[in-house]
């Protein structure tokens, strides 16, 4: 059953990747040697066979990390990032690493060097980024889950464009090791899912503590499927209202104002809430993220790894 | 504050970035118009925040980071050499700059 399922999501991701232009690697040899060993050991982890797709910014042994860059371009790095080790570990198969704005700077992914990819659900339209690739892989039905990158919005906005589920971990929840970082203090590994139910199974599958990763918080980490129960009665939701105002394009508008009908005939209570320094939000993150990205990004030198420059500078 | 194309070619200079006379007029008027819009933080009153270091949560921010000083298996030179531009005698070699 899991080879048909991963032979698919190769076959669909090779297929309508002229299209929609979501994958920048497609490993079905790889891929499939890996359900081969799967099938031989007859292990059957909380992802068995499951296709996965993953941002070109996260470490894939055997496989490229080039982050949407010429720099790295075909860099192979040589170990697995945490969140791989325990996907693999849990049965699922990477099948392929997903185009991204370059360096994961960007939010419409037409700032990929190896160009833009596409919306599925109409392909004249951006697909949102950073992690345009992932999101656009899910939508388009190529995998049910795939991982992708979030520091100002990167998982949470392309899902939004894309119509899927998108979650951004509490900062700690998971570990970054073998994640290209860009902004250290606000860098997330994110889940990309078309239902939330399997959002909580891979979230459930790479979050907790990591120690290659000191930030990585000690604490438990809960059965994220079985909190699906159905009911939220009782649960309270914050709500920005301030918020709710300027530039809101009125579909966006009619939308929320929808979800929270929805929720509140489900029985959780609606809460105004107040942020007043969410007003100085970009100011500081445009402080926080660029400070952080020059002294993450001074690594690429091409003095061990990447792009050299032919002329050295007098 | 404005930015004059001075500072544009000094920063510049000092990333080795060679702009054209065109690009450090257009950039000009941009930086400083980034710098005043971050410049609305200074109307904020931080004299009594304290300073926050990472993102943690203050329930992550309490659990230990240490661990025990094991020794641990490591790549090897070949595979650290794998992806080097260009190395020599298990070394990575750079061209000259001095």
């Amino acid at each position: 059953m899991s080879r048909q399922t991963v032979e698919f999501s190769i076959t669909a991701a090779e297929r309508l990747n002229e299209t929609l232009n979501a994958f920048l690697e497609v490993d079905r040899e790889g891929a499939l040697r890996r359900v081969e060993e799967i099938e031989q050991s007859g292990e059957a982890g909380a992802l068995p066979g499951i296709p996965i797709a993953i941002k070109d910014n996260i470490c894939v042994k055997g496989m490229q990390a080039s982050c949407g860059s010429k720099i790295l371009g075909d860099y192979h790095p040589p170990y697995n990032a945490t969140v791989i080790e325990r996907l693999i570990k849990a049965g699922a198969v990477v099948v392929g690493k997903t185009n991204c704005d370059e360096f994961a700077m960007g939010s419409s992914n037409e700032n990929s060097a190896f160009g833009p990819v596409r919306n599925p659900w109409d392909t004249t339209r951006v697909s949102g980024g950073s992690s345009g690739g992932s999101a656009t892989a899910v939508a388009a039905g190529i995998v049910p889950v795939a991982l992708g990158s979030d520091t100002g919005g990167s998982v949470r906005q392309p899902a939004s464009l894309c119509g899927v589920v998108g979650l951004k971990p509490t900062y700690g929840r998971n570990s970054r090791y073998g994640l290209v970082a860009f902004a250290s203090s606000l860098d997330q590994i994110g889940v990309f899912a078309r239902e939330v139910e399997d959002a909580a199974l891979v979230l459930g599958v790479i979050a907790g503590r990591d120690p290659h990763d000191a930030t990585t918080a000690d604490v438990p980490v809960p059965d994220y499927s079985a909190a699906l129960t159905g009911n939220i009665t009782g649960a309270r939701l914050g709500f920005p209202r301030a918020l709710f105002g300027q530039g809101l394009d009125d579909d966006v508008k009619k939308s929320v104002e929808n979800v929270i009908d929805v929720y509140r005939e489900l029985g959780a209570e609606i809460v105004d809430v107040e942020l007043p320094h969410a007003g100085y939000a970009i100011a500081v993150y445009y402080i926080i993220a660029t400070a952080e990205a020059s002294s993450n990004l001074a690594r690429f030198d091409g003095v061990r790894y990447g792009f050299r420059a032919e002329e050295t500078p007098e | 504050m404005p930015i004059t194309e001075a500072d544009i070619k000094k920063v510049a200079d000092l990333a080795h970035l060679e702009l054209a006379d065109e690009e450090l007029k257009t950039f000009g008027p941009q930086i400083t118009e980034i710098v005043n819009y971050v410049e609305q933080l200074n109307a904020l009153d931080t004299a009594n925040v304290e300073p926050a270091i990472g993102g943690l949560t203050p329930e992550g921010a309490r659990t230990s980071s240490s661990r025990d000083d094991e020794i641990a298996g490591s790549i090897g030179q070949k595979t650290a050499l794998e992806e080097a531009p260009d190395p020599a005698s298990g070394h990575f070699r750079v061209p000259k700059v001095l």
